[in-house]
């Protein structure tokens, strides 16, 4: 981007007298020629960029002065003007991104060094340089200092719970952060296909949180990305406004550079396997006979005499999935006109037969320049994603898979018989899982366009000041379509009234966004002090419909629900316009102190008063300590301190404002029943307040470089419902209830611990920790999420953490609000250590792990595992400490904390740490010398690598497989709940990029 | 400066252009309360009174299910839901934050369907007086059947009497006081049905197809009063009240208004029925200890080829299924001649009328293929041939833990498996003492 608008700057450079000529090569610290360096004479007009060999040659107004070496990725240089004969430079890769430009308005950006907020950039080499994630988000994961990004579940396509500096609302409000790409705000909701109905999870209405869906952010093809930029909290994302308390994500995608134009293909091979099982647990008569069914000893007896004792979970899990990834991209252009295209295809099944996850994504970003003045640009992006999500998860009916296999004994046979015909499992089992990964199906598929634009008008460009202004917007729409299927005569289905089950789903969600600005900018005081004042307008709306026809009853064979005996349907529409304007003034006195002040107002159909303006102020300060004078740089090279503020909001869900009148029939008729929930016309958004202070550091030139952050964000006036009587016939209605505060700490360091010509050697680790307490509440403490307290609840309570999860039994017995503490589903504190080591000039090592401290999970697979005689030491009697009692027996009798306050291994929640080896990969790189022998010009680079995702896992967790699973999908409260799980997966790859 | 001052003036006429352009958006899904609380029009009204009808349905499901359980009547053989087969015994704490405390929160909705059906009503001029009278007995009836659900399953907790202000709700009345509210509800209802002409102003259901006028329905609100009579033991307002239901001596035992279910949106399917993951079974001590020959179990159960057997958090077998629910359009019934029969040989006991005690046992029991009642005839011993009959006349409808608990007999209950216990009622919901809490009650 940087050298993007470097070279535009450069072609409208007057022409000036010339004196002197100086010329020189640029190359890296491993020696290679760095082709499309910028070259600017400080203070003058004049530059150039180095050419395809890293050799320049530039015309001087002057004798003497000092040129800048730029170039996106390393870390600039400002050098004297040689005397005489050349001036060679060797720039040095910018490590933690000193140099990069940060979006922080919404028309301007500053240069990382001089930021007053830690923002966190995320560049397409972290983002996709180790492994190929499948999602986005997914491959942020343990990148992040102060974000908690949770894996739903391990089924192809992702699923993501991303939460920034803790919590920002209490689930009436939305929980995701705003992910907006190339301008363009995208929609990354979960939608709903009705899988939840289909297995009776849960009843009734058309959403669900139960489906254990994808979020929309699946669409989007890592590849495509050049950055990405995190703004976690409200001092840095205030003139997003309304939208903006979970975060703002900013999502920038690769764009032509101009020149030569540049092939590249990548292709990914790999598989992906379960990382651990959980049953196995030997059956033997004795146990049928004590803890079972004596009836069962005869087919036990022959399982064995047959050798058909078959281990079920290893028979559905224990797959191997593919991976292939194949990219092609094309970049280019002249001085006018750039273009990036990108096609990709993402294909991947699952470990699970019948489930995987396809995306084939195309994208074309065009920048024009029409004149000096005028400036267009698009970036089109076309999506086809198909995902088949299988069966695992909480249910009611035994379909999923997840919830038979624990209770599915060894001696039953499950496989059909040579006509395809599939056995009745165990009549209190209820279903065969094979029949169910064979023959149901759970199909999501999304077709989408992501259209930006942008128009800048440069009307005003002199010496020392400028004026543009900036149109800028997009639309999001995407159809989406699902289909959920169980065959009539499936064992669950035949004693249904109606057998069978299908689902038919249509969405469609128009996103838009428009937004216009004016930017001027001013120096004075011989270029030390830079002005950059910004202001403009916003528009954003969202169109939402889902549609769905749910058919039972089937015919055999069929799937289309328009067949069904008994038919459901609905439309489920929802809508809302959200406009504001902003002004920011933003100061850089000499690099050494930075100002910045701005505001927002916002008002949005959601809110109770649509009519009514919010206002967001936000100011900042970052001093350079190290760049006054004064200071000594021999050792401590950089050192900046900042502080910011800032305030942001987030809107109420769509149809809180509403006290609605449902329909239900009976005896033919319908008739008007109201809603267990009463509207509120008088909710306002949720208000964020964020002070956030650090201090950044630079030692031995950047060597080893640090960035340290306090913040403190309180949300104002967080929604929740008001739990009423439920007596009286009104469960909740949601209001402004409370407030809550997040504190927390982000350190986050980077090392050249070893560099010279063969061998380097750059750690980066990453600490961060976040509490939340709630200050205000109004309404009732209540527990909220999970399956009652038998299991565990979240507890909302004034003066204690939202995320607190509680249970049974009662300390107090009689006391009907006393619940025992099980900890927080925050941990306690997470760290991540990158590692990049390269050796022998062009191999690569890098290798992510991601620790996280003591936090606490909601599990119900021990216990499925449990009831079903299964769980890998369910005969062992080491828990229960007593040889006539196994495990298995002991913990369905079994909750509560032991002497030292640790949780029991019952049906209680757990606590638990894992350490993950997220990433790692080795990397060779064919020396260009090798290429040119072999293919001359045609190929400018090769580099071949194995990766591998999730590799490695150290976890004491030993209540289910994983305890990153999510059954309640993304949300702020109640996601950590693990039931009906399927084994977390390792994925294992080659790649091969080729570059043209 | 100047520049930057110009384009905000241009912002700020651009936005004032349409500042008065977003307009809250109605909702695009459902209609809303709002429209019905004042001059609600007559075809608003009938859709709130099937509404009613509708939703008399509410919590029916598991309130069944945990009566049933509590009082050992019923098991629920539900693999996917252990609780049911735990909490409920009393193997492990009960929980007033569960799935099944919907057994007492059910019932709210119907309540403030009538409170807002009422209050329509009283506010708008589309309706006759006489037609008004209809709407609100209707709308008392089943208020009074909801409230009796809600304090059956709370029972020495109570319940609140007053709800129209879902947020100034009143507070917890005693169990007999909630009682007498109950019957107060039901007595109002009766009045208004007496001056409410001969015929509904909205078509009844067909569920209550034989109480489609409102002298008819108050036969049905009559029989709901005289349950909470024989709760409250006045023997003699249910002996006046007996003449006033829909009593047969000689009539079919099954006739009764009844709830009727269908598949297709925006009804329901009946969801008592068996299903893979839900299977109703009951005790095999309650089946052996039948007599020979009643046919009351042979019509309601089924006897398996070998016992089923549930074993997740407690282990047990039987081989007794229910078929009572076979289908998702079999109805349900609300309140039987069965019952009334049994509650007048009841009365008769209390009363000391032992012949006709006698006589109204043996109605039911010679309908059931069962020879005549030969035990002794003492009040005690009537009392337990009255429970014994109901036990098998009723099963699966809810009454046995009641019952049982109404006479002090609830240490009587078999308990099938070691380490399960009878509560005599569920602890009050979570979210209603917190109300408590919250409101300073």
């Amino acid at each position: 981007m940087a050298l993007f608008m470097g070279l535009c700057f450069l072609a409208w450079l007057p022409v000036q007298a010339q004196t002197k000529t100086v010329s020189g090569k640029v190359t890296a610290t491993d020696g290679n020629a760095l082709p499309g360096v910028n070259i600017i004479f400080k203070g003058g007009t004049v530059g150039t960029v180095t050419d395809v060999d890293g050799n320049y040659r530039l015309s001087l107004p002057s004798e003497t002065g000092k040129l800048v070496f730029s170039f996106v990725g390393y870390l600039a240089q400002t050098l004297d003007v040689p005397a005489s004969g050349d001036l060679n430079v060797v720039l040095a890769e910018d490590l933690v991104g000193l140099e990069e430009v940060v979006i922080t308005g919404l028309a301007t950006n500053v240069k990382r060094s001089n930021l007053a907020n830690a923002v966190t950039s995320v560049s397409a080499k972290e983002l996709m340089g180790t492994t190929s994630p499948v999602t986005t988000d997914g491959a942020l994961q343990g990148k992040i200092a102060g974000a908690n990004i949770q894996s739903n579940g391990s089924m192809p396509g992702g699923g993501f719970n991303m939460q920034f500096r803790g919590l920002s609302t209490l689930g009436a409000s939305a929980s995701q952060p705003l992910f907006i790409v190339d301008g363009v705000y995208i929609d990354n909701s979960q939608n709903s296909t009705g899988r939840s109905q289909a297995n009776k999870a849960t009843g009734g209405s058309a959403a669900s949180t139960q489906d254990n869906n994808a979020n929309r952010l699946a669409d989007l093809n890592p590849d495509d990305i050049e950055n990405i930029e995190i703004l976690k909290g409200a001092s840095a994302a205030a003139i997003y406004g309304t939208r903006a308390n979970a975060g703002v994500v900013i999502i920038t995608t690769k764009r032509g550079k101009g020149g030569k134009t540049k092939i590249s293909f990548g292709q990914d091979l790999g598989i992906s396997s379960a990382l651990s099982f959980y049953g196995g647990a030997d059956w033997t008569e004795d146990k049928l006979t004590k803890y079972f069914s004596a009836n069962e000893i005869p087919a036990l007896r022959a399982a064995r005499q047959n050798g058909t004792y078959t281990d079920w979970e290893r028979v559905i899990f224990g797959g191997t999935g593919q991976i292939r990834n194949t990219r092609l991209s094309v970049a280019g252009g002249d001085e006018k006109t750039k273009f990036y295209i990108n096609g990709s295809i993402a294909d991947e099944t699952g470990i699970v037969k019948n489930t995987g996850f396809q995306r084939y994504s195309f994208r074309a970003n065009v920048d024009h320049k029409i004149s000096k003045i005028f400036e267009v640009g698009m970036s089109s992006n076309y999506v086809y994603s198909n995902n088949d999500r299988g069966w695992a998860g909480n249910d009611n009916s035994y379909v999923n898979y997840g919830y038979s296999i624990p209770y599915t004994k060894p001696f039953y046979n499950l496989y059909p018989d040579a006509q395809g015909n599939y056995p009745d499992n165990q009549a209190g089992v209820g279903e065969n899982p094979l029949a169910i990964r064979d023959r149901a199906i759970n199909n999501q598929k999304v077709n989408r366009f992501i259209q930006g634009f942008y128009l800048n008008i440069n009307a005003l460009s002199k010496e020392n000041m400028s004026l543009t202004f900036k149109a800028t917007g997009g639309l999001d729409y995407q159809n989406g379509y699902a289909l959920t299927y169980l065959p009539s005569d499936l064992q669950s289905q035949r004693p249904e009234a109606n057998p069978g089950f299908a689902q038919d789903t249509r969405v469609e969600v128009t996103n838009y966004n428009m937004q216009f600005a004016g930017v001027f900018t001013y120096a004075a005081m011989e270029n030390k002090l830079n002005l950059t004042s910004s202001a403009g307008i916003v528009q954003l709306g969202t169109i939402g419909r889902e549609n769905y026809v749910r058919g039972r009853g089937l015919p055999a064979g069929i799937s289309n629900a328009a067949r069904g005996r008994a038919l459901e349907q609905d439309v489920a529409l929802r809508e809302n316009t959200d406009q504001g304007f902003f002004a920011q003034q933003e100061a850089n006195f000499d690099d050494k102190i930075i100002a910045a002040a701005g505001v927002r107002f916002d008002r949005s159909s959601l809110n109770g008063d649509p009519s009514k303006w919010y206002a967001f102020p936000r100011g900042s300060l970052a001093v350079n300590v190290a760049n006054f004078d004064f200071w000594n740089k021999n050792i401590v090279s950089q050192f900046k301190l900042r502080v910011a503020y800032g305030e942001t909001a987030g809107l109420p869900n769509f149809g809180t404002l509403y006290s609605r009148l449902g329909v239900e029939g009976v005896g033919g008729q319908a008739g008007f029943v109201p809603s267990t929930t009463l509207g509120n016309v008088k909710i306002g958004p949720e208000r964020a307040t964020e002070l956030e202070y650090g201090f950044d550091f630079g030692l031995f030139n950047g060597k080893i470089s640090g960035e340290v952050t306090f913040y403190n964000k309180k949300v104002y006036d967080v929604i929740r419902p008001l739990l009423t009587a439920p007596t009286t016939g009104v469960a909740s209605t949601s209001i402004n209830a409370g407030d809550m505060t997040n504190t927390g700490m982000e350190v986050s360091l980077g090392a050249d611990v070893i560099k010279n010509e063969n061998f380097t050697w750059f750690i980066q680790p990453i600490f961060w920790f976040n509490r939340t307490k709630i200050t205000r509440l109004i309404v009732p403490q209540s527990l909220t999420g999970g399956f009652g307290a038998t299991f565990g609840q979240w507890r909302i309570k004034e003066g204690e953490s939202p995320t607190q999860i509680v249970g049974q039994p009662r300390p107090v017995a009689g006391d009907l609000n006393s619940w025992t503490i099980y900890g927080d589903q925050q941990p306690k504190f997470e760290l991540s250590l990158n590692q990049r080591i390269t050796f022998l000039k062009n191999f690569e090592f890098s290798m992510l792990a991601h620790y996280r401290h003591e936090f606490t999970v909601v599990s119900l697979t021990r216990v499925l595992w449990d009831e079903g005689g299964n769980t890998y030491n369910w005969n062992e009697t080491n828990e229960s400490g007593n040889p006539a009692e196994p495990n298995g027996i002991y913990r369905q009798q079994v909750n509560g904390l032991d002497e030292n306050g640790k949780p029991k291994p019952g049906y209680n929640p757990v606590l638990t740490s894992f350490l993950k080896i997220r990433e790692i990969a080795l990397y060779y790189r064919v020396p260009t010398a090798t290429l040119s022998k072999a293919f001359g010009k045609v190929v400018s680079g090769v580099r071949v690598g194995v990766s591998g995702n999730n590799l490695f896992r150290w976890t004491d967790y030993t209540a289910g497989y994983d305890p990153e699973n999510s059954n309640f999908g993304s949300a702020a409260l109640g996601s950590g709940v693990d039931i009906g799980s399927i084994p977390a997966v390792r994925r294992m790859m080659f790649h091969l990029a080729v570059e043209f | 400066m100047k520049n930057i001052l110009k384009s905000g003036l241009v912002v700020a006429c651009l936005l004032s252009a349409n500042a008065c352009s977003l307009e809250p958006v109605v909702d695009p899904n459902f209609p809303s309360v709002g429209s019905v609380t004042s001059n609600a029009t007559k075809a608003q009204l009938n859709g709130l009174a099937v509404g009613q009808i509708a939703l008399a349905r509410n919590g029916l499901q598991t309130y069944t299910w945990v009566v049933g359980t509590l009082g050992k009547e019923l098991f629920n053989f539900n693999g996917t839901e252990s609780r049911w087969m735990t909490e409920l015994n009393g193997t492990r704490p009960i929980d007033n934050s569960a799935f099944y405390n919907t057994a007492t929160t059910g019932h709210g909705l119907p309540i403030r369907q009538a409170d807002i059906l009422i209050a329509a009503v009283d506010n708008t001029s589309s309706a006759t007086a006489t037609e008004k009278n209809a709407y609100k007995g209707l709308a008392n009836t089943f208020k009074g059947l909801a409230a009796l659900y809600q304090v059956n399953v709370q029972f020495r907790n109570g319940i609140r009497l007053n709800v129209k202000d879902p947020l100034n709700p009143s507070k917890f009345s005693t169990y007999e006081e909630s009682l007498k509210g109950i019957a107060a509800f039901l007595d109002e209802g009766a009045t208004q049905l007496d001056g409410a002409g001969t015929s509904f102003p909205f078509t009844m259901p067909s569920g209550f197809l034989a109480f489609n006028t409102p002298a008819a329905f108050k036969r049905f609100n009559r029989a709901i009063a005289l349950r909470v009579a024989i709760y409250q033991q006045d023997w003699a307002k249910a002996e006046t009240l007996l003449s006033q239901t829909f009593l047969n001596e000689a009539g079919n035992l099954d006739a009764g208004p009844v709830h009727t279910f269908s598949a297709s949106a925006p009804d329901f399917a009946n969801p008592m029925i068996n299903t893979t993951s839900q299977i109703i079974m009951a005790p095999e001590k309650i089946v052996q200890d039948a007599e020979a020959g009643d046919t009351r179990i042979t019509k309601k159960i089924t006897t398996l080829a070998s016992p089923r057997t549930y074993t997740s958090g407690i282990t047990y077998a039987s081989r007794y299924q229910s078929i009572k629910y076979p289908a998702g359009d079999t109805p349900v019934p609300i309140i039987r001649n069965e019952e009334l029969i049994l509650i007048a040989a009841e009365v008769a006991t209390q009363r000391g009328r032992t012949t006709d005690a006698v006589r109204f046992i043996n109605i039911v029991r010679n309908a059931a293929g069962l020879p005549n009642y030969t035990g002794a005839q003492t009040q005690a011993a009537l009392v337990d041939a009255v429970l014994k009959e109901r036990l098998y006349s009723l099963w699966y409808e809810g009454h046995r833990w009641v019952d049982m608990r109404r006479y002090g007999k609830i240490s009587q209950i078999h308990l099938p498996v070691a380490g399960m216990s009878v509560l005599e009622q569920l602890q009050r919901p979570n979210t209603e003492v917190n109300w408590d809490v919250f409101a300073g009650n």
